[in-house]
């Protein structure tokens, strides 16, 4: 039995029609693929983005405001973690790497972020360009940071419209770094010295005048050829050309250690623990009246589940809708019989079984299912990725939609029920009477 | 078109089709083809429902092979309905129709499909070609009724018969031929299985008088040479002029039977 004549005739001759019940299961196909394959891709573009926080510390507060700010640096307020509570993280045996985090500034909209070179390190594994900073008025951009190294620019308190009219902090920073791209919201930030958002906000600096002398002191003690020269000259000069020395070679003290003393609080602590062991207890030991320490990754998980509920509508929104356009579908076919209830008496007539006539009828319903949800497959791939480069341009955090077994799942499943539902023209096609049909009544 | 000797089948790819089907290469078959086997109808009567009257009473028919039977009368004698017991589409109320030694009344739907397929062939007023297929592939539909691929000489022989009936087969499509060229790639398909039985249902009713007339010609040429049983439902004297054997219908009822002058 080969009923492809005829079924390729019958496209042929509705086409028009035959397009519409394509695109319209095309349609319903791609509306759950798409959501499938974008909740997906945003799971695991947050997860990524999430993977180098294992640890937060931060004041007590919503876990997810913290999660917001520091991971995917959506500004809001939030308490001060203290001083003394978080330099303790710098020196606890548990830890592996800790880096304290200062939000606030932002320069076009672009987060400006206050921690340390270690920081930076840990979390693009280096520069792609130029060199860490080494003062206070210096940066280094995420990969997606539209400026270039030996740029300055002025950052402005708080974000948005506000920050950018009203509230600059009248200091002029120079990009110095790029880091490499993370494919996380950092892409499109600017880290620059903690010590820097605690000096324009008039805060300490997080270290003693004593780290400047020491380190002068152990200059002088090396005994270097340059200060034997100095001691050539008389007492006055010898002073004067010292100062003009210090002032040449005064280096500023960034990152760790800190003056445990007279630190200024922070938004948020990044730690890196040894162990998992370690993790759990950083965890308890700093869920206390003044910190909180959470796994990123429970607020994620809660937030999938909300994401998970919302998607869950979603999905069932889209098999509605699914069922709603097979029932159309359904209907113009059955409709469409009628008009082929002759055409099929006809082949009756010649001497075709009726299983000629259900193959065919079914066939024909199945191929513009099968055409229909593969295009619904692709489209809702599409759709996705579109999606997804919005998400990403917007977030900056890398999203890629695929097409997965759950999508394939869909579509197989759409498939499998409209091969289902292809039995019921045939089926009604296959029980007419011949000769009522050859008559035309 | 001359309706003489050219438009028998040549033999050997007569004999080759018939070898294909008796081997069930492309459709399968048991058949004899090579000669129309008598019909003999008894008692027949067709209605719907049990008190109504039947619309198509026949006590007594027979019909030698190779006849040309026409069958006239007004709209609704019930010359379709005859049609359509004679091929097995309908089933009578009571009594049988034998073609040879088959009772089509006994056979089941299935097995009356495959002697219909093996026996007849079709053709109807308004062609019922499949527009958007070319004309041999319009003649060979039937070959795609029971076998997947179609053999080499069916196509062979449907190429023939669309030559033979004067219709190229290098048409893009049926929808492109005028009416006449559309009934005779009807009648081609009609005669892909070299059918025993013709059954015309007024195949000159959509037709122009010269189209008319060459359709008439290539048919009745056809069952004439190769000693087929021709029944034709027409209103159309060309068609009925050609019969050798006429029944006249009136209300279910038959009026005439009568030897062609």
């Amino acid at each position: 039995m080969n009923p492809f004549p005829i079924v390729f005739a019958s496209l042929r001759r509705h086409w028009v029609m035959n397009i519409l019940f394509i695109a319209l299961i095309a349609v319903a196909v791609a509306i759950g693929v798409g959501i499938t394959a974008q909740e997906r891709a945003l799971r695991q573009g947050s997860a990524h983005a999430a993977d180098k926080f294992d640890i937060l510390v931060a004041a007590p507060g919503s876990h997810t405001d913290i999660v917001m700010n520091t991971i995917f640096l959506r500004p809001s307020a939030v308490n001060l973690l203290e001083g003394p509570i978080w330099s303790k993280l710098l020196d606890d045996d548990r830890v592996d790497f800790a880096a304290p985090l200062a939000f606030g500034d932002s320069w076009h909209d672009h987060s400006i972020i206050g921690s340390t070179a270690q920081f930076i390190d840990y979390l693009s594994g280096g520069l792609r360009d130029g060199a860490m900073f080494a003062d206070h008025e210096e940066a280094v951009i995420g990969a997606a940071v539209p400026l270039e190294i030996g740029d300055t620019f002025e950052p402005a308190h708080g974000h948005g419209f506000e920050a950018e009219e009203h509230h600059h902090h009248g200091v002029n920073i120079t990009v110095v770094g790029r880091m490499n791209a993370t494919g996380t919201p950092w892409d499109s930030a600017i880290i620059v010295p903690v010590e820097q958002v605690w000096e324009v906000h008039s805060l300490a600096s997080g270290h003693t005048e004593n780290d400047h002398d020491e380190e002068h002191e152990h200059e002088h003690a090396t005994g270097s050829p340059e200060h034997a020269d100095h001691d050539t000259h008389d007492d006055d000069a010898a002073h004067e050309h010292e100062h003009e020395h210090e002032h040449e070679h005064e280096t500023v003290k960034l990152g760790p250690p800190f003056d445990g003393l007279d630190l200024p609080g922070v938004p948020a602590m990044v730690v890196h623990p040894k162990s998992i062991a370690g993790a759990y207890g950083i965890r308890s030991s700093y869920r206390t009246d003044h910190s909180t320490a959470f796994f990123p990754a429970e607020v994620l998980v809660e937030m999938y589940q909300m994401l998970g509920n919302a998607g869950a509508v979603m999905r069932w929104m889209a098999l509605g809708t699914q069922a709603l356009v097979v029932a159309a579908i359904l209907a113009a076919v059955l409709a469409l019989m009628q008009i082929y209830r002759k055409q099929f008496a006809v082949l009756r007539a010649l001497g075709a079984p009726r299983s000629y006539i259900f193959g065919s009828i079914w066939l024909y319903v199945a191929i513009l299912v099968v055409f229909g949800a593969a295009i619904g497959l692709v489209l809702g791939w599409g759709v996705a990725q579109a999606v997804s480069q919005v998400f990403t341009a917007e977030t900056g955090m890398a999203m890629t939609a695929t097409i997965g077994k759950p999508e394939l799942g869909l579509a197989a499943g759409f498939v499998i029920i409209g091969f289902a539902l292809a039995l019921v023209p045939a089926f009604m096609l296959y029980r007419k009477p011949v000769v009522e049909a050859l008559r035309g009544s | 078109m001359s309706a003489s000797s050219d438009l028998s089948m040549p033999a050997s790819t007569s004999s080759e089709t018939a070898s294909a089907i008796k081997t069930g290469k492309g459709n399968s078959s048991d058949s004899d083809n090579s000669t129309s086997p008598p019909l003999a109808i008894n008692d027949l009567s067709l209605g719907f429902g049990k008190q109504a009257a039947p619309i198509l009473s026949l006590p007594h028919l027979g019909v030698a092979p190779g006849t040309l039977l026409g069958v006239a009368g007004p709209s609704g004698s019930g010359k379709s309905s005859l049609l359509y017991l004679l091929s097995g589409l309908l089933r009578p109320t009571k009594g049988s129709v034998h073609w040879g030694d088959t009772d089509l009344t006994s056979l089941s739907e299935g097995a009356c499909d495959t002697w219909r397929r093996q026996h007849v062939g079709f053709i109807f007023q308004d062609f019922h070609l499949i527009g958007e297929l070319p004309p041999l592939e319009n003649v060979l539909l039937p070959a795609g009724f029971h076998g997947w691929r179609i053999p080499a000489d069916l196509r062979a022989r449907a190429t023939t018969l669309l030559d033979l009936v004067g219709v190229p087969t290098n048409r893009g499509s049926v929808a492109d031929l005028s009416r006449g060229e559309q009934q005779r790639v009807a009648i081609a398909r009609a005669l892909l299985f070299d059918p025993p039985i013709l059954l015309a249902d007024e195949p000159t009713a959509s037709l122009d008088a010269v189209a008319a007339d060459n359709c008439a010609d290539i048919l009745f040429a056809y069952a004439r040479e190769n000693n087929r049983t021709l029944i034709v439902v027409s209103h159309d004297h060309t068609v009925i002029d050609r019969c050798t054997r006429l029944l006249q219908f009136e209300k279910g009822r038959l009026l005439t039977n009568a030897e062609a002058a």
